[in-house]
């Protein structure tokens, strides 16, 4: 099965969920986190059990791991006293980047300590990767915070495991390609502002595109293949 | 110049401080409780930037080298906001994540990166990487199944607890007469170990040296024990080897690592500290770490 992380919020992670072919999906939630029957064991990890909408399963069940869930945050462990949750939440954190270490399935993207959900790069990080690949970077975006927010991106490229598709997709395949090598990320959509017949990096999302019909076939593909 | 980021109240800090002034070294001490006063411009592009701290202004290409000794700033007395909507808040946020980044790109010698410092955030995933390395590690398992946790007990009977992120814990002990305890685990997955009888060591990793400390005490966890000594110690060369290529591994050129040497004579492996609180042992046992450290700053 693929298993699913997401946090408790998240509709779009019900609607992935739905929408995997022959209900091989399951979600698991920051609720199933703090949920009895989780048993792992440091010596023999293939004899550890998980613990995913409720119920018990063994790890040899996953084949597959999409992570929607870049961080438990302490706000919603809805189980756990007020005064408990930032300690419950740094475990967690703690423990589920040891638990996905563990797997050398696909994963969406493969966890890192700081963000569950993919390598943790910081934005200034972002622009010195775009301009490694020859991606333009628009020069206020350096240093001017207050720049961003009146910034709107015009279009977009993904990728997903080698494949570019998207918005002149063709004339991005090699940078994107670049980028996907120096991040190790196999999942990411690049948005690009285009001004005066020039285009330039505006941002980077992880988080896959659900309610996209190519990129969902795309990402289901890159599981079932 | 030095880079010194951290809290003067901290040991190890204030201790590297005297000796670099001791020896005229020029320093540049940025201490997080004037973060408020404390301001970056960094652009990572051209690898330049500024540091204006208390009304001065240094250029970051003038560091040669760091030490890095941070604490959560928003604990400190003297920052009274922590309203994350407030813009001192933000202030103070932008400006730590600007030094973490400016250090992490720094061409010099950085006692630690913050990011070769990660792995001690997930314990059981730094004991992966330990155990790979040849040392032998606890018995372990992390549960919310209370069934699971008293069988892993009946099994040793004898274990111990503790945190799996780097929230600082109390290691503590378990024996069968706790077994009901053990159904609070269905909160939060929680880490056993089984209890490895021996003596502790601390060995601590700078550069191409290694300093180990021999401590003796009757507590499961010496670090709150009133009746704790200390003995400066050499390893036998197999397991000096280890620890320094477990310090290289992971990174870093400044290490804390916590042995146990079991009465079969095996050597464990607790954790690899990237961010050593290294005065207590160095004094206790009489270790010239700072003057060294220091050394290893302006080398």
């Amino acid at each position: 099965m693929i298993v699913i992380t997401c946090s408790n919020l998240d509709d779009n992670a019900k609607l992935l969920k739905a929408k995997w072919p022959n209900n091989n999906a399951i979600l698991l939630s920051v609720n199933d986190l703090t949920s009895q029957g989780w048993e792992v064991c440091f010596e023999d990890f293939s004899r550890s059990k998980f613990v995913a909408e409720e119920k018990v399963w063994p790890v040899t069940d996953i084949e597959g791991v999409v992570n929607l869930l870049p961080f438990i945050a302490p706000f919603e462990l809805f189980k756990i006293v007020e005064e408990d949750r930032k300690y419950v939440a740094s475990e967690l954190n703690a423990f589920l980047f040891y638990f996905f270490s563990k797997f050398s399935c696909p994963f969406l993207n493969n966890p890192s300590m700081f963000n569950l959900s993919g390598p943790f790069i910081k934005q200034e990080e972002w622009i010195i990767n775009c301009r490694k690949t020859g991606l333009l970077v628009y020069p206020q975006k350096e240093n001017n915070k207050q720049f961003y927010q009146s910034f709107n991106a015009t279009h977009s490229i993904s990728y997903i495991n080698g494949i570019v598709y998207g918005d002149r997709s063709d004339n991005y395949e090699r940078r994107m390609k670049h980028i996907a090598e120096i991040t190790g990320l196999n999942h990411f959509t690049l948005h690009l502002k285009e001004e005066e017949g020039q285009e330039y990096f505006h941002s980077v999302s992880t988080y896959p595109t659900i309610n996209n019909e190519e990129a969902l076939s795309r990402l289901i593909n890159y599981f079932q293949n | 110049m030095v880079l010194l980021w951290g809290s003067l109240h901290d040991s190890p800090m204030q201790e590297v401080k005297e000796e670099l002034e001791r020896v005229n070294a020029p320093i540049l001490v940025v201490d997080q409780k004037n973060v408020l006063q404390s301001q970056m411009h960094l652009n990572l592009l051209s690898n330049s930037g500024t540091i204006e701290y208390c009304d001065k202004k240094y250029n970051c290409s003038d560091i040669q080298s760091a030490y890095i000794r941070t604490y959560d700033f928003t604990k400190f007395a003297s920052f009274k906001s922590t309203d994350y909507n407030d813009p001192s808040f933000y202030k103070a946020a932008q400006f730590e994540q600007q030094m973490t980044l400016m250090l992490e790109h720094h061409g010099g010698v950085v006692v630690n990166r913050i990011s070769n410092g990660y792995s001690n955030c997930s314990k059981p995933y730094q004991m992966e990487i330990i155990k790979g390395l040849g040392f032998e590690v606890p018995d372990t398992i992390i549960t919310s199944s209370p069934e699971y946790a008293k069988a892993f007990l009946a099994k040793h009977e004898r274990i111990i607890y503790k945190s799996i992120s780097s929230y600082r814990s109390i290691v503590s002990c378990l024996t069968l007469k706790d077994m009901k305890r053990l159904n609070d685990v269905v909160w939060c997955p929680t880490q056993f170990q089984n209890y490895v009888e021996g003596v502790d060591y601390r060995v601590h990793v700078l550069g191409e040296k290694i300093f180990t400390t021999k401590i003796i005490s009757s507590a499961s966890d010496f670090r709150y024990s009133k009746d704790t000594e200390l003995v400066d110690f050499q390893l036998p060369v197999e397991i000096n080897e280890k620890c320094y290529k477990l310090t290289k591994h992971l990174g870093l050129h400044f290490s804390g690592i916590d042995l146990r040497c079991s009465r079969n004579n095996e050597w464990y492996c607790f954790e690899v500290n990237p961010s050593p609180g290294y005065t207590y042992f160095s004094n206790g046992a009489g270790q010239r770490i700072t003057e060294e450290l220091g050394s290893f700053l302006l080398s």
